[in-house]
């Protein structure tokens, strides 16, 4: 909301500066965003004195000047038939905004250089004059070379305010002025009460019916003849620019005023173009449109507010006019409304129609129901001024249902234990008075009193406990850090497993990275999963930004798959990714979906950072299960395994992942590498790889406590082995195999090699391993473990048809 | 006997500045300053001289003896400094020393937690919620209705009449409030979701917001609280202002201002020249909220507060645009 400080100054007589003000407003609700001189466009203008004129060599209307501004001399251009040599004038140097939005320019005029313009009142701004330039009286404190903005002491600013939802009666100077009426407990200046002449004849007796009082509580409209439309004097359209308001003609210009003013919005149709002329306020017919003042054309619902004439709709309350009634050059007469509607109606239809207009954006805040007739009074008054037309019969009010202001009532006692203050319950009941609640009863335990009709906003106690806090000033309410008692309230575990799983990951070289929780449904194609694979239960966005943001991710992958692309594109090679994330899977309408928390990791690039002592080596899948061992490990989790013969996810490459298993049937995830074709889509460099775990089973997985395991008193004896097997068995295979014969002593095995190619035959690999051995209660010998570990190799060879390796 | 003292002098100082071990230092000494050295032997010459001559001469002779030791002491400290070091073929400790990667915590991740830990030091617990929320929680439990032009103030992205993304992080304080009983002190940190996106905005980001219920819960103590966390987060010299504002949930609400952190007040692009940059938003609770969880309102009372982490790391970290969070370029991730 831009507010004129001249203007303001009509309906309260406040001294302090300007600065003083904005901040005084901004600590007391009204957020002053910005502060501008209101003739900040004429700041370039400078006085100057016409020395000399000389005709324009080619262009006979035109004359060039030489004016003197201080010390500096400027050859201007000049049309106007009023300029004299010894004039002290008003000359725009380049850069001045004029009133019509043009900006001067140095410029040459027929082949002469001009470095600025000489300007009208009108040109200004400042007046209606255009007749001529502006010529200033000599006098003391004139001099050229002087600010104009200075000489005529046009100190005017604008107070851009950010009103918010629960304000709608600061959308006006008046509410404006209210408020630092009650900031500064100074009076508001009471407008004079309207001087309209009442013609009795001929007299309109124009009907106005509501058809429902439920969503139109009131209607006045005032008939007006004799308009001559013209522009508005240069005092109403310069406020209405200031106030962010384009002037279009004097009717118009003073229904706009108002609005600005007190508030109301208020429209103005054009009598004669009324068919019945008759006002009838009511919901849209089936197959009715509309063609508003914008131009555009609107079909209109059964569930819009109408106002229409005897056949049509003229205008969509609330909302903006018609623009077949709209006023116009021609117009003679005209039928002003005031009105008051509920505002979820309007605000339903604004929606609908997606228009937003200066009225319908306080008539869903919600506009007083009492200044519904002297906003009306006041359009007559300034409409009859600068139209010269007068009102004819009287005004109309269809006020069905009269608005019941509200009585509230306030504790002091209350009020300052909400506020850790000690306010005394006058001082109390003095602010209330300032903000115009008409007191009804005041004591030291009840303050009673009637809401003032424009503030809506005011409904129960507390909504005046905030109206004492703000007047009595929050920097004035103690800073206190409260009492409370301790705490005992547990933590949500998952917190501190987020934490030990990042920080495991983190010292294992990966990268946290957040993305967004939205995914393109394109990208998931992309990943190449089957018909019913829940991950294609999306969620879709009804409003999203873009296609690709559209509905939330089932899958953290598509988006670390951006996350590597975008690096790669910046040569960002060797990446070590992680991101712990919600994915959504839909359910029914009306139902939340199912939010689970995933773990992704991924490795691409070399293994470790460009070194001397190095060579560069590509990262591999035994690279990121590492990571994802040690990450197990760490959290305790010692009963999993992976599992190679379910069918894993599709975008995989083949034979490269596997799932990862724990107590025998959980399903914590899966790891592998992916599919070069999967990462063409996304355009990234392979190979890459990538584990993804299920928080939830992960949860379940770390849950078991921790239990301490006695150091080991005896030493222990190593055997190692290399065995022949063929390629089909796979070293889990293996170590399962040995740890289930549970042979006696047997602490761990190792495989600490594995071997392809000759000797070794083809289609079998060699596996070194190292078996430890270890007794808890004393050394072992060597024929204890011999006996053992030649059982155990014989019984692993046989079951595998392996041989030794020599 | 002048002339010879100079000519010592110079002699003593040319051999001390070239001396190249400690060995050849303390031969010096020997020379010079020895039972027979060079200026002993002047220094002994002295009671031959003329009473005139034997004040002056000596003077200057124990001054030339002190200023060839203090020569002879710092040489020695400069050749410690010179130590000449062994030398192995084929190790040179300055080249760069193998480094294991670490990865680093995404910076909205660190302020999160930071913002988080503070105000678990108060006793505030963390509670989840999720985070495509049902209409009723995001909005009508927190006394927004439909219809109601205050859901202006909020973006939001739908998924059908019912559902939607949460616009912030308070559906969790209805749910926390469902649940249990005052006292209540909560914090609510997470993603949430609007649909606006420009250079300050994204439509993902993170909030924390927190909620503290209990019998004497007044605006001061929510004057204490969060002026506690700003000077945690910032400086414990920044100045904090608190100024009325409107949000539905509360009442009296505020906005709390720091002093801008780039011009200290001055005004600069970044506070647009007003001096104080708004990070927070609080209020204490409405009694409606209350009754929506079945509160009573004259027996508690409490305050709730929210900020934006990424608005938080942008300040502290002097990030200007708010897209980078969401690049997770490396370049960007590996400077926190």
């Amino acid at each position: 909301m831009r507010i004129l400080t001249s203007w303001l100054k009509e309906f309260v007589h406040f001294t302090q500066p300007v600065e003083t003000l904005a901040e005084d407003l901004t600590m007391t609700g009204l957020e002053v965003e910005e502060m501008e001189p209101a003739y900040k466009g004429l700041a370039p203008v400078v006085v100057c004195l016409v020395e000399e004129i000389v005709p324009h060599p080619q262009a006979l209307h035109l004359q060039v000047c030489t004016v003197a501004a201080g010390e500096q001399k400027f050859d201007v251009v000049c049309g106007a038939p009023n300029v004299e040599k010894g004039q002290l004038a008003a000359l725009a140097r380049p850069g001045t905004l004029l009133s019509d939005g043009t900006t001067v320019e140095s410029s040459d005029i027929y082949g002469i250089h001009s470095d600025g313009m000489l300007c009208s009142e009108a040109e200004l701004g400042i007046g209606d004059d255009k007749t001529g330039i502006l010529v200033l009286e000599p006098a003391p404190g004139c001099k050229p070379g002087m600010s104009l903005v200075d000489i005529l002491g046009l100190k005017d600013w604008v107070l851009d305010i950010a009103v918010t939802p629960n304000r709608p009666d600061c959308l006006s100077v008046l509410g404006v002025a209210r408020e630092v009426s009650a900031i500064y407990g100074i009076p508001l200046t009471i407008t004079k009460s309207p001087n309209h002449q009442i013609t009795k004849s001929p007299n309109h007796q124009i009907p106005i019916s509501i058809e429902d009082p439920d969503l139109c509580g009131r209607y006045t409209a005032a008939v007006m003849e004799g308009i001559r439309i013209g522009p508005s004097p240069h005092w109403m359209a310069m406020r209405l620019q200031a106030s962010g308001i384009r002037p279009i003609n004097n009717v118009v210009d003073v229904t706009n005023y108002v609005l600005i003013e007190l508030g109301q919005p208020l429209h103005a149709f054009d009598l004669d173009r009324l068919t019945g002329p008759a006002i009838e306020v009511r919901t849209a017919r089936p197959g009715e449109s509309i063609k508003t003042i914008d131009g555009k054309d609107r079909e209109l619902q059964p569930d819009m507010l109408v106002i229409a004439d005897a056949e049509r709709p003229v205008a969509v309350a609330g909302v903006m006019g018609g623009a077949e009634t709209e006023v116009n050059d021609d117009t003679k007469r005209i039928l002003i409304e005031s009105a008051w509607f509920v505002p979820i109606q309007v605000r339903r239809t604004s929606k609908a129609l997606k228009t937003i207009t200066e009225s319908s954006y306080r008539f869903e805040r919600g506009v007083d129901p009492e200044g519904v007739i002297s906003a009306l009074y006041r359009t007559t008054e300034l409409i009859s001024q600068v139209t010269g037309g007068c009102l004819v019969g009287e005004i109309k009010d269809v006020y069905p249902r009269p608005y019941k202001p509200g009585y509230l009532s306030l504790r002091p006692e209350r009020a300052n234990k909400l506020l850790g203050t000690g306010i005394e319950p006058g001082q109390i009941a003095q602010f209330l008075e300032r903000i115009g609640i008409e007191l009804s009863h005041v004591d030291d335990e009840e303050i009673k009193g009637m809401v003032p009709t424009y503030r809506l906003d005011l409904k129960e106690e507390v909504d005046l406990v905030e109206e004492i806090a703000r007047l009595h000033g929050f920097p004035n309410i103690p800073t206190q850090v409260p009492w409370a008692g301790i705490a005992a309230r547990a933590p949500e575990p998952s917190q501190g497993l987020v934490d030990r799983i990042k920080n495991i990951l983190l010292s294992q070289g990966m990268t946290d990275v957040i993305s967004y929780s939205f995914m393109s449904p394109e990208e998931l194609k992309a990943l190449g999963l089957d018909k019913d694979d829940p991950r294609l239960q999306m969620v879709w966005i009804q409003n999203p930004l873009s296609d690709e943001q559209s509905v939330m991710r089932t899958s953290l992958i598509p988006s670390l798959m951006e996350t590597v692309a975008r690096n790669q594109a910046q040569r960002n090679m060797d990446l070590g990714l992680f991101e712990l994330g919600t994915v959504f899977y839909a359910r029914g309408t009306g139902e939340l979906p199912n939010e689970e928390q995933r773990i992704v990791a991924l490795c691409t690039g070399s293994r470790h950072p460009e070194s001397w002592s190095w060579p560069r080596e590509q990262v591999d899948l035994f690279d990121l299960k590492g990571v994802l061992e040690e990450l197990l490990q760490a959290l305790g989790i010692s009963e999993w395994k992976t599992v190679l013969e379910t069918p894993d996810d599709p975008f995989y490459l083949q034979g490269t992942s596997a799932r990862i298993v724990w107590d025998k049937n959980s399903i914590l995830g899966s790891f592998g590498q992916i599919d070069p074709n999967v990462l063409e889509f996304w355009d990234i460099n392979g190979p890459l790889f990538l584990f993804e775990l299920s928080f939830d089973t992960l949860e379940a997985a770390a849950s078991q406590q921790l239990k301490f395991l006695p150091l080991a008193r005896y030493p222990a004896v190593e055997r190692d082995i290399a065995i022949i097997v063929q390629d089909m068995f796979s070293a889990q295979d293996l170590l399962e195999y040995i740890y289930g014969q549970s042979p006696n002593f047997l602490e761990k095995v190792r495989i600490f090699d594995v071997y392809r190619g000759k000797p070794v035959p083809e289609g079998s690999k060699s596996i070194g391993m190292r078996f430890t051995y270890r007794a808890t209660d004393h050394t072992l010998s060597d024929r204890e473990v011999s006996e053992v570990h030649d059982l155990l190799v014989r019984s692993v060879l046989q079951s595998y048809k392996a041989k030794l390796r020599d | 006997m002048q002339e010879r003292l100079e000519e010592i002098r110079t002699q003593a100082l040319e051999a001390i500045e070239s001396a190249s071990s400690e060995e050849d230092l303390e031969n010096i000494r020997v020379r010079v300053l020895g039972r027979k050295g060079e200026l002993t032997m002047v220094l002994k010459a002295i009671g031959k001289l003329s009473a005139e001559e034997r004040p002056k001469i000596g003077q200057l002779a124990n001054k030339l003896k002190k200023e060839i030791e203090t020569s002879i002491n710092a040489r020695k400290e400069a050749l410690k400094g010179a130590h000449v070091r062994t030398f192995i073929p084929g190790l040179d400790p300055t080249l760069p020393g193998r480094q294991r990667r670490l990865g680093r915590l995404h910076p909205i991740t660190q302020m999160m937690d930071e913002i988080c830990s503070v105000f678990e030091r108060m006793g505030f617990t963390v509670a989840q919620g999720p985070e495509v929320e049902l209409d009723f929680y995001n909005f009508e439990a927190l006394n927004i209705p439909p219809d109601h032009p205050a859901r202006d103030m909020q973006d939001t992205f739908y998924i059908d009449d019912k559902v939607l993304l949460r616009t912030h992080t308070s559906p969790i304080q209805i749910r926390a409030m469902e649940r249990h009983r005052p006292p209540m002190r909560v914090i609510a940190p997470g993603k949430v979701y609007r649909c606006d996106s420009d250079i300050t905005h994204t439509p993902m980001f993170h909030q924390v917001e927190g909620l503290m219920v209990d019998r004497d819960v007044s605006f001061a103590g929510l004057k204490g609280v969060l002026t506690a966390f700003v000077q945690q987060i910032f400086d414990p010299d920044t100045l904090v202002r608190f100024r009325p504002s409107f949000f539905p949930f509360t009442e009296p609400s505020a906005e709390i201002d720091i002093q801008c952190v780039i011009c200290r007040g001055k005004g600069c692009r970044i506070c647009s020249h007003t001096g104080w940059l708004e990070v927070l938003g609080a209020g204490m609770v409405h009694p409606e909220v209350f009754r929506h969880v079945g509160y009573d309102t004259e027996e508690f009372s409490g305050f709730a507060f929210g900020l934006g982490v990424e608005r938080i790391a942008m300040l502290r970290f002097g990030i200007d645009d708010i897209r980078l969070f969401y690049d997770n370029d490396l370049r960007f991730l590996h400077q926190f």
